[in-house]
């Protein structure tokens, strides 16, 4: 079953008068559990569609059904549900609060989602130990590692149980061994049911995924199946 | 999301974050609210201790004297206006009061001093009371005794001066004739400003038909009456004037002054202070809330990408709105509050160098509480606004 359908979709930014096709007619499908790799070089357009896969930003013309609902046709409450509930990111720049310490920083998901305090606390410090963070709950990002740092983003996109994890350069801010734990767990995850979309220009890390998607100026070149 | 606490918790997390500039943009409310507490509390209390010094004359007393206007003759009162306003059913107390100066001299000491020539119901009417001896009484009024009542600055110029603590019982000369002193009146003791106008008294007091044979004096120069209770100043001018047309005839002019509407003329000037120098706090409140806007919108534009963070993790625009109201909201709140601590302490402060008693107008605090919590909704929801309007991605991106 598709948990991702796209019709035709385009992003074009308009610079001035100028207009610039970020993304021209992209059709995919991305079934249930699927492991894929979204490839291309810089200003390719792959940020572009993992953006408008994420429900960041929405498509100037195409049709967008995620989990069979036309996502063009929701409401901001109903695309920041689909955000809280369904869609779990992780960011090259690991996009933590500052101020909040790890705990808190996993928590967000779960306050935006109405979850009482108590289940919060306990969820969020299952999370992290699940990525092996355990005693790091209380410290500020800034007190953590690269390393670290990515794997409480990745209890923070875990936090709802979502049906997808969305990473953009995930590694692209890590020493390789850093990045590689990142994959792992990444690898664990697909295992066990979450379908895995990851942006990323380097081969070795699309080499974990299923599927390479190959972009280039806004268009899906060619989709590579790996074996393994 | 119905995490009140929560959202009220990384609100005062955020404040926290930046103290500095928290407090800087508190000032500007904690200011106004400063100066509405003082200022309301200040003038409640001055307008309380001069209204309880106003009716301290006896707010029911009135006094009634002939004029002259360009279209009407002089005609003095006399003894029978006295009786007609004693039987007049409205009117509580009368007391005619007759002023001429003479010489006064105790042995070689020698004074010139008004001599006020009033009945017994005199002092009652006028709130007055004994510090020695007693008043003079209708009998002694009656039977044209020659008996005085002396006033402070008597009392020190021919007495204390001259080693004589005790006046009552001597004799004083006023003109050619011997007066026994049967009292000394208390001083009048005021506690606002208006006591600043009531200076020492030089007078003496003698009964008003003793000045009459013995000085040969027969003008009244007013009438002082009490109204009874309940009876209005507007209803009781309305019927002297057309009783004394009656009996004085139509070209005729009498003044009257009602202590009870000196006080409401005072009260709704007071009033009015009040109210221009509290529009003035509001305005520096006002002032204060833009300082809450410019703030906010910078902190908007600093924590973008935040705003971005939260909205990829499943924050609405409704959640975002109302974080950042919570912090314009919590800052005004704040603010007030230092405000009126701050406030309160300069009051109390200020209230006990000019000697009043400490008074903080609780309407004040509500009112600056009510005010800020509204400035800061005001002044918040558009940079809130905007916060919430940001769309995912750009604000992601945001460098």
């Amino acid at each position: 079953m598709n948990l991702i359908v796209l019709k035709k979709i385009s992003k074009i930014y308009k610079m001035g008068k100028v207009e610039v096709p970020a993304l021209v007619d992209a059709d995919l499908q991305i079934k249930k559990g699927e492991y894929l790799a979204i490839m291309g070089p810089s200003g390719s357009g792959k940020s572009t569609l993992m953006n408008v896969l994420g429900c960041l930003d929405v498509p100037t013309s195409g049709e967008y059904y995620l989990d069979s609902k036309d996502v063009g046709k929701l409401n901001d409450v109903e695309m920041a549900s689909i955000r809280n509930q369904m869609i779990g990111f992780v960011f090259q720049t690991f996009n933590l609060l500052p101020r909040l310490n790890a705990r808190k920083n996993v928590e967000l998901p779960l306050i935006y989602a109405g979850v009482k305090r108590q289940e919060r606390h306990i969820r969020a410090d299952k999370l992290l130990e699940s990525v092996g963070l355990s005693g790091r709950a209380e410290h500020l990002p800034s007190e953590l590692s690269g390393g670290e740092r990515q794997r409480v983003a990745i209890a923070r996109s875990l936090a709802n149980d979502p049906h997808l994890i969305l990473a953009d350069e995930p590694t692209g801010n890590l020493d390789s061994k850093s990045g590689e734990e990142i994959m792992k767990i990444f690898d664990s995850l697909n295992k066990s049911g979450v379908t895995i979309i990851v942006v990323t220009h380097e081969n070795f890390i699309a080499e974990h995924a299923d599927k390479s998607i190959h972009i280039l100026d806004g268009r899906i070149e060619r989709i590579e199946v790996h074996k393994k | 999301m119905n995490d009140f606490w929560e959202e009220l918790v990384q609100s005062l997390g955020n404040l926290k974050g930046n103290k500095t500039r928290s407090f800087l943009t508190m000032l500007g409310v904690v200011v106004g609210v400063m100066a509405i507490i003082g200022i309301i509390s200040i003038g409640e209390a001055g307008k309380l201790s001069i209204k309880k010094d106003l009716e301290s004359f006896g707010s029911n007393l009135a006094a009634i004297w002939a004029d002259k206007r360009e279209d009407t003759v002089y005609k003095p009162l006399n003894n029978y206006d006295v009786e007609f306003l004693r039987s007049l059913p409205f009117i509580k107390d009368v007391s005619p009061t007759l002023s001429l100066y003479r010489e006064v001299r105790r042995s070689d000491k020698r004074l010139d001093c008004p001599i006020m020539g009033v009945s017994p119901s005199y002092f009652g009417l006028n709130n007055r009371h004994i510090e020695k001896g007693r008043f003079f009484s209708s009998f002694e009024n009656n039977n044209f005794r020659r008996v005085c009542v002396i006033t402070e600055g008597i009392k020190k110029e021919l007495f204390e001066r001259h080693g004589i603590d005790d006046p009552v019982g001597h004799v004083v000369k006023i003109g050619d004739f011997p007066f026994f002193v049967i009292g000394v009146m208390k001083k009048i003791e005021l506690q606002s400003f208006l006591s600043s106008f009531v200076g020492e008294e030089k007078e003496i007091y003698v009964p008003e038909r003793t000045v009459k044979t013995t000085f040969g004096i027969s003008r009244i120069n007013y009438i002082l009456f009490g109204l009874k209770e309940g009876v209005k100043p507007t209803a009781a001018r309305k019927s002297l004037t057309s009783m004394f047309r009656l009996r004085k005839g139509r070209n005729t002019y009498y003044g009257m002054q009602f202590v009870e509407n000196q006080i409401n003329a005072f009260s709704s000037v007071m009033n009015t202070v009040t109210m221009i120098i509290t529009l003035i706090g509001a305005l520096s409140l006002f002032v204060g809330g833009v300082g809450i806007m410019n703030i906010m919108f910078i902190s908007v534009t600093e924590r973008t990408r935040e705003i971005g963070i939260r909205k990829s993790l499943g924050a609405t625009q409704v959640t975002i709105l109302r974080q950042f109201l919570n912090e314009a909201v919590i800052l005004s709140l704040l603010g007030a509050f230092a405000g009126i601590a701050i406030g309160s302490l300069v009051t109390l402060a200020v209230e006990g160098l000019i000697k009043w008693k400490p008074y903080i107008s609780p309407g004040a605090i509500v009112l600056s509480v009510f005010f800020s919590l509204i400035i800061g909704v005001v002044f918040g929801i558009i940079p809130a606004k905007k916060a919430s309007a940001l769309h995912p991605i750009d604000a992601l991106r945001y460098e």
